[in-house]
């Protein structure tokens, strides 16, 4: 095969790098003014609810309300019956996530929940998400024990990984974010399915909340630790559906994340190395 | 020294080599160049990420790899492996050689890739796994089965040379 290709004759390589070099800079120019622009539009929808909200404050009539209807506004009808009721009970309060104490299980593999997260966002600037956030962020929701083994995706993917030792032994979570193209606001209720895939030991529970804006988060419950390329050590299961179902349910996940927490992810995880299988 | 300096100077290094590599999968020196030029473009993108891996060249090998095979997938109507080379221009002259190369470009894509990264890059098995992102089990049954026809292939060939 080499002697093959010793005999061809290559044409000269030319200024390929340079090309390379010019055509990365576009596409980087061209996602600066794309994130720029979405941010432009979010400050301008923003402002301009503002100020309809300011306009239309005087003219609402005032109409004293029972008592007894004083509790948080019911979740939006995208979720079923389990989902409004459980809005309607959900206290709001900042970074919380109220979720039915225990959602109802069934024998289907794939179950879907709409579930109140609280808050529509935190207030204060924000960033474009990274994995150092993300890593950041999961540290704080997981339940008690000892993390390691903190990872990103080998691409540019929001694509994390951390394994959690609730004393049993070791678990391994991955979790990724995206956002598809929707519009409109965000909304107070993701709706979460839960999938369990059992032949497939990175995904042994895979949680998807999806919010209204696009947003889809998604952790994968592993019944397996990371691998060498050819196998995967056996693993815990550190997190319950419902554990997981909260993680991805926080509103604090997106796209765009706290400028803070962005901040602190960097300093804590911006190092994290790079995951494989 | 910059980020972009550290992949100016890696991409001068290696661009030959990856295009040594492009062509061998796609057998055509033109789209081997425009394939390394997009594998590299993005390599350039996701550069800060990349220099952390341990294996810089495998890393751009594995994105030229994707690129490659993206480019077929996008490309459905285009030349496709055929289990046979009985084409015309072969028959009608049999002083053309059936070379490796040409052999080669009868397997389908993914197998002419495990080809050329286990015997022209000598990547081991588990190297050629992990760019592929395959299982071991496929890299090496797909690889056995991939030489048989080779095989075949160029022993027909030398049939029809010297018989």
């Amino acid at each position: 095969m080499r002697a093959e290709l010793n005999s061809e004759r290559p044409p000269p390589l030319g200024d390929v790098v340079g090309a390379a070099v010019r055509a990365g800079r576009r596409t980087r120019r061209r996602r600066r003014i794309g994130v720029a622009g979405a941010g432009a539009a979010g400050v301008l929808v923003i402002l301009l609810s503002g100020s309809l909200a300011a306009h239309s404050e005087p003219r609402r009539p005032v109409v004293a309300e029972p008592a007894d209807q004083s509790g948080p506004l019911p979740a939006p009808p995208t979720g079923g019956p389990l989902g409004r009721a459980a809005a309607q009970k959900a206290p709001v309060s900042p970074g919380s996530v109220p979720i039915t104490a225990t959602p109802p299980t069934t024998r289907s593999p794939e179950r879907n929940l709409a579930i109140p997260s609280g808050t529509d966002s935190a207030a204060g600037p924000r960033k474009k998400a990274t994995t150092g956030a993300m890593l950041h962020l999961l540290t704080q929701l997981l339940p008690p024990g000892r993390t390691s083994h903190a990872a990103v995706s080998s691409n540019e993917d929001l694509y994390v990984q951390m394994y959690l030792d609730r004393g049993a032994g070791p678990g391994m979570v991955r979790m990724m974010l995206g956002k598809l193209p929707a519009d409109g606001p965000r909304g107070t209720t993701p709706n979460v399915s839960v999938s369990q895939v059992p032949d497939n030991c990175l995904q042994s529970t895979v949680v998807v909340a999806r919010w209204a804006d696009g947003t889809a988060v998604q952790v994968d419950v592993a019944s397996c630790l990371a691998g060498d390329g050819r196998t995967n050590p056996p693993g815990r299961v550190v997190l319950s559906p419902d554990e997981a179902a909260r993680i991805a349910a926080d509103p604090r996940w997106g796209v765009t994340m706290d400028a803070d927490l962005i901040k602190q992810g960097e300093a804590r995880f911006g190092g994290a190395p790079v995951f494989t299988s | 020294m910059t980020d972009e300096d550290q992949f100016v100077e890696f991409a001068n290094a290696h661009a030959e080599r990856l295009r040594t590599t492009a062509f061998m999968l796609c057998r055509d020196w033109h789209l081997a160049q425009d394939l390394t030029q997009n594998a590299l473009t993005k390599l350039f993108l996701s550069w800060r990420r990349a220099a952390q891996s341990d294996n810089l060249m495998a890393y751009a090998q594995k994105i030229l790899l994707r690129v490659f095979l993206d480019h077929r997938r996008r490309r459905s109507s285009s030349e496709s492996a055929s289990a046979m080379l009985h084409e015309p221009a072969y028959r009608e002259s049999p002083e053309l050689r059936l070379t490796m190369l040409e052999a080669l470009a009868c397997l389908p894509e993914r197998d002419r890739a495990i080809v050329i990264l286990r015997y022209f890059e000598d990547y081991s098995v588990e190297r050629v796994a992990d760019v592929l992102e395959l299982p071991v089990s496929v890299v090496k049954s797909q690889t056995r089965r991939s030489l048989t026809k080779l095989r075949e292939l160029l022993a027909e060939e030398q049939l029809a040379l010297f018989g």
